[in-house]
């Protein structure tokens, strides 16, 4: 999507970083940046996932309005 | 001949290169040994048989034959490995979903037809264990094209939270000569003097020890028992049942027919909701499957959910239930599955007979 000029957010639990590195990797974008939330997910309540939403979404906000999505050191 | 030494070194060779990537020995794979897989599957070897759409890879004949040299394969075995692979690369098997999840997804090769006797594909006493040479490399060639051309290792794209020893192989004949009702290959439409492989991603394997069943109903309840485990009900799910052919015969002497019995596994998987609500963590509204009226909540959503296969001794009355990897949404209303969805159907492909000279 982000190749197609639509700009992305990809979030992802803390157990799937290797993953997710490996994917981009892959996709050719080694350096892309993305946003990581605590894990697990699955289990929480809707109370949960509201408080993890409002944890991360500063950072979903900067990674869909920067220029690029370089990893952030 | 090899020296000793040479042979070993060959082997440590191979271990370093990352090409034993199941963890046991492999065959080194010799240019002149992989050429007599092609030339028996008279295939282009640069030929695409399978993709990973989501990491931009693809598997050629030519490494699908390197493959299966590696795994210990006869070229004989070759037109079924790559039958396989092509029934995985249908949208409905989901490859590279299944091959990456969590969910530990080993896949299971049933083979039909004459082709298991030809072979030796042991379809009787120890079916799933070890002892036969088809049923061991088939199985292991589609792990390791898995883990060598596809590079799902396990930490990186291969995420199996806890994996399964299918994973080693998961490969099966059908035990036709001692089954009351027709083979799977029939079932799908194939003529019976075909040969077929159906693919099927599996979960898990749990036996189900029934001997004192005198009645089909005595054992296809305990069967029934297993398959509807909170974790698969609580997902539209398939589950195939592996039928020993001493239960298959019991309930066939009744007058019962496969499609019948078929029914019957269907309708009667189910749990009832007070299951649900005794899970703390589990809100009943959540579970993804049709309720029905009376409170109970069923497994599959047709009775071609149920994959019906006759294998093993007719010294026992044993069968094995395999929990299914995936969410059974493709067979609503037709409908493919939304992206990223881990959906899963199982997928018969006919396998090409030999040339004859």
């Amino acid at each position: 999507m982000e190749k197609r000029g639509i700009p992305t957010a990809v979030i992802c639990t803390e157990a799937f970083t290797t993953v997710a590195e490996s994917m981009a990797e892959v996709q050719g974008l080694p350096n892309y940046d993305y946003a990581v939330i605590p894990h697990p997910l699955a289990s929480l309540t809707d109370t949960e996932v509201e408080e993890r939403a409002r944890f991360i979404l500063p950072k979903i906000v900067s990674l869909l309005t920067s220029q690029s999505s370089p990893k952030e050191d | 001949m090899a020296k000793g030494e040479d042979v070993r070194a060959a082997i440590d060779y191979c271990y370093k290169k990352g090409w034993a990537s199941d963890g046991l020995p492999v065959v080194p794979p010799t240019p002149e040994h992989v050429q007599e897989f092609l030339d028996y599957a008279e295939r282009d070897p640069d030929e695409i048989v399978v993709t990973m759409e989501p990491i931009h890879r693809k598997c050629s004949v030519e490494k699908a034959a390197i493959n299966a040299v590696m795994a210990g394969c006869l070229p004989e075995y070759f037109p079924t490995i790559l039958s396989a692979l092509e029934a995985m690369e249908d949208d409905r098997y989901n490859f590279h979903g299944s091959t990456a999840s969590t969910g530990s997804c080993a896949p299971l090769l049933i083979i039909n037809g004459p082709i298991c006797q030809r072979l030796g594909v042991n379809s009787g006493i120890n079916v799933f264990g070890p002892g036969f040479r088809p049923n061991a490399t088939i199985g292991r060639t589609i792990r390791l094209i898995q883990l060598n051309v596809f590079g799902m290792y396990p930490g990186t794209f291969d995420q199996s939270t806890q994996g399964f020893p299918g994973k080693y192989t998961l490969c099966i004949g059908e035990n036709e000569e001692e089954s009351p009702w027709e083979p799977l290959h029939a079932e799908k439409g194939l003529p019976l003097e075909s040969d077929a492989v159906t693919v099927w991603g599996a979960r898990s394997a749990v036996q189900v020890q029934q001997r004192r069943a005198e009645n089909p109903e005595g054992v296809l309840f305990t069967i029934i028992d297993t398959m509807c485990q909170i974790s698969s009900v609580q997902n539209n799910r398939q589950t195939a049942v592996i039928m020993g052919p001493e239960h298959a015969n019991l309930i066939a002497r009744h007058g019962w027919s496969k499609a019948d019995t078929k029914q019957f596994l269907f309708e009667n998987s189910c749990r009832p909701i007070h299951s649900f609500e005794q899970l703390p963590t589990i809100n009943p509204e959540k579970v993804n499957n049709p309720k029905d009226v009376k409170g109970f909540v069923q497994l599959g959503q047709t009775p071609e959910d149920i994959l019906l296969v006759v294998a093993g001794g007719s010294n026992a009355g044993v069968s094995t239930v395999l929990h299914p990897w995936g969410w059974r949404m493709s067979s609503i209303a037709g409908a493919q599955p939304p992206a990223g969805v881990a959906s899963m159907d199982y997928v018969t492909k006919e396998i090409p007979k030999p040339k004859m000279d």
